[in-house]
This record gives structure tokens, sequence and C-alpha cells, in this order.
């Protein structure tokens, strides 16, 4: 379960939100690390939605293909596309017992070593904008708290994302949205731009830019700006 | 062509006009295509006063959307009653890019203040896309303009991992690293997802070829 020293990091996180150099993309990243504190070993990935309702990798707790395989593979089948559609949450569903409910994603997640599978909406009235998926190993079923904590924190990505309580307009909604998306694409070139030049993998990559982030007090995407520029 | 992309959202959206505008990181901006020559002078406006939703847009990588000119709240000082003046109610700007390479801006006019509602903004953003898609490709695989018509610009998020990596392997733009990845694609017959995941793992390696 999450600590209380955790919550209130995640506070300090949430208030940052406010200003104006304001890093969504690692924001989102660190909120993926504390969902998988209340879960306890799982892996968690965040997805959002494009324009075209395809659901697009933002952030996980694991970077490693593998991991972007079974996010992005959810677009045709899982519990990520399920709880997109239905605005539900989808929660502790046994992996081996959902072969036919899900012929391609169980199976694949499965030989990852995974058990469970969790899906929790990020919502905004009658809209799905994304999900939180959480995958976790046999014992570690999420408990009711645990399941309404998660929810919660999927409500503060979304409150981050769109940085309004309400957004009575769908034109900032798309502003925020497209920003965050291509903010991804960019870090995405740049972990590979990155990984070529300092020969190590792109997981290993990201990390350089999440300490160059820290140590320059700059946000993620503007470092993969510079690594591109240079490039 | 992208006359005709403009054209064809300026009549199905029911806009007062359409207008690509290429940007060059050094600052200078040229207009490549309008719906017709009546919005060229309006797009010319933000040029002339160097400011504007298109420069916003382009500048911060995210689509600058102002549903009523008349209510900006002293933003661009010299642009908006200009423009205003030219006719303009609202103005919608989209900056055309894939990640870090930017190209420009797509600006969308409207006669009157107006809230774009999800579907249309969804429909700009497939426009938004196409226009993409003709820069990058000179040519977009869309024929048809319509929100369900996929495939275009549609990458995996280890496409954009290759395409860094081919940059600085080939020492080459961003843009020519993906024309040289969808080039192999093509000729060996392999999906261009598969290609990046080839590269990721180290089992492709593009040459240095006569760049086309």
């Amino acid at each position: 379960m999450i600590s209380s020293t955790q919550l209130s990091d995640l506070f300090v996180e949430v208030a940052d939100t406010l200003v104006d150099d304001f890093d969504l993309v690692l924001f989102l990243q660190r909120l993926s690390e504390h969902v998988a504190a209340v879960g306890e070993a799982s892996t968690v990935g965040l997805m959002l939605a494009d324009h075209r309702n395809e659901l697009r990798f933002m952030a996980a707790t694991n970077e490693s293909g593998e991991i972007l395989d079974l996010l992005q593979l959810q677009n045709v089948e899982g519990p990520c596309l399920e709880c997109f559609l239905s605005g539900e949450p989808v929660i502790n569903v046994d992996l081996d017992g959902s072969r036919d409910r899900w012929p391609t994603f169980a199976p694949v997640a499965l030989g990852l070593g995974f058990a469970l599978a969790n899906a929790f909406p990020m919502r905004l009235r009658d809209t799905v904008i994304g999900t939180i998926n959480v995958f976790a190993g046999r014992d570690v079923s999420l408990r009711d708290d645990e399941a309404r904590v998660i929810q919660g924190l999927a409500d503060i990505a979304t409150i981050a994302i769109l940085q309004e309580r309400t957004i009575a307009r769908a034109e900032a909604l798309t502003e925020q949205l497209q920003s965050a998306l291509n903010s991804r694409i960019v870090i995405e070139q740049a972990k590979g731009a990155l990984a070529t030049t300092e020969g190590v993998s792109v997981d290993a990559a990201f990390e350089l830019l999440r300490s160059r982030a820290r140590a320059n007090r700059q946000r993620l995407v503007d470092v993969a700006a510079e690594v591109l520029d240079q490039g | 062509m992208l006359e005709e992309l403009c054209r064809t959202a300026v009549a199905d959206l029911r806009l007062l006009g359409a207008a690509v505008s290429l940007h060059s990181s050094s600052g200078a901006e040229a207009i490549a295509a309008v719906s017709d020559e009546a919005i060229r002078g309006v797009e010319q406006l933000q040029l002339d006063h160097g400011e504007g939703p298109g420069r916003a847009a382009f500048t911060a990588g995210r689509p600058d959307l102002t549903s009523d000119l008349a209510e900006i709240d002293g933003r661009w000082p010299g642009y908006a009653p200009a423009a205003r003046e030219a006719g303009v109610g609202a103005v919608y700007a989209f900056p055309l890019q894939l990640g870090a390479s930017r190209f420009g801006v797509l600006t969308f006019y409207s006669d009157r203040a107006r809230q774009l509602d999800s579907a249309e903004l969804a429909a700009c953003l497939f426009v938004v896309d196409q226009v993409t898609e003709t820069l990058l490709y000179g040519e977009t695989t869309s024929d048809e303009w319509r929100p369900e018509v996929p495939r275009s610009l549609r990458f995996r998020t280890e496409v954009y991992q290759a395409q860094g990596m081919v940059m600085v392997l080939l020492g080459v733009s961003l843009v020519d690293a993906l024309a040289r990845m969808r080039a192999h694609a093509y000729v060996t017959g392999v999906d261009l997802d598969e290609v990046a995941l080839d590269i990721i793992a180290g089992k492709t390696q593009l040459e240095r070829g006569n760049d086309p």
C-alpha cells in the first residue's frame, strides 16, 4: 500500500502541475511508479487516446520492448481496451482463465510472468481519455481500498493532463492531449538517438534523459529536444 | 496537393479558409498553400506582424485554438485587431510535426466566433495528418477525408526510437531517417513496424547509400 511519505511526495508533485514549466511526461512517469507502489510488485503502463481513439503509450514503470509490446497489443484486445470502451475499471482478472476472452493478449502477458491484469479509466465526465494498466504476479491481487486509491490516482492523472477541473471546451482538451502525445514522440526519438550515441539500450537511454533533466532542472521533453538538435 | 486538402476541409467544416505555412528553425516562414487567394492576405497578417496563433503553435509544438478573437485579453496586440478587421472571428492553428521534426503550421479560419466540438476537432486533426504526410512523403495515402480511414502516420512507439537511431547512425535528419526506413520496408516487403523492431534489436543495418 502507498505509504504516507509517498503520498506527501505525490501531493507535492500534483502541486507542481500548477507551475509554468510543469513536466507532464515526467509527472505521468512518476504517477505510474506511485500506482505500482500501491499494488506492490506490479508493472504499470499508462495509455492515452488520440483523436482517432487509438491508445498510445505515454508512460510505464518498465519501458522494455516486451512491456511496450504488451501495452500496444491492447489496441486490438485486452483489459485496457475493455476499460477504455466501457469507462469501467477491470480488476483482478486472472490471465490464465482469460484465454477465451483475450486469445492474443493473455498468452503474451502470461509468457512475461504476469498472472493478474487490471485497467483503470482516466475519465472526464462521459469521455475516457486513457487508461492505467496494472499487471501483477500471482499473490498480488488488489484489495478494494487499493483499487480505490489507484482510481484516485487515475483521476489525478486526468486532472494533471487537463489542468482544469472541468474542461468546458473540447479545444482545451485537444491542445493538452496533442501536446502530450507529441512530447512523448520527441522523447522516443531522443531515446533512440541517445541509445546509439552512448551505445546503450533504449531503456538505459531513458534513464540518462531522466537524470539529465533532474540535474539541469529541465523538462524531459526539453532535454530530449536538445539531444535531437545535436544529432 | 496541399491546396486540395485545404479546400476540402474548408468546404466540409464550413470555414472561412485554411492555409499552410512552412517554418524553418531559423525563423524563416513562407505560405505554402491556401484554400483560396482571399485567405492568403489573412495568413500573411501573421508574418507581417511577427505574431499570432501560427507562430505560437509552432514554437510550443501544440495547437493554439482561439474560438473568439475578440476575447483574447491583449494577446497579439498587433495581429488580432488586423485579423478581425479582415473578417476573422476565430483561428485554429495546428503545428505540422512528428516529434522533434517540425515543418510548419496549418491554420483554419472562421468568419465568426465558434467553438469546435470534438468531432470537428478530430476532423481537423485528420487533415493535419494528411498535410503532414504530404510534406513528409510528397503525397498522402488517405484519399478520403474521413476520420474512419486509418493507416497514415500510425506508428508504433518503436518506430520513433528507430528513427532516432537511424538519424545518428547515418548522420541524416529525422525526416530522412524515416524515409530510409520506409524505403527499406518497401524494398524488403516488410512492415515499417517490423523494420523498426529489427533496427532496435540490431538485426538490420540500413546502408549509407545515395540520398534520394
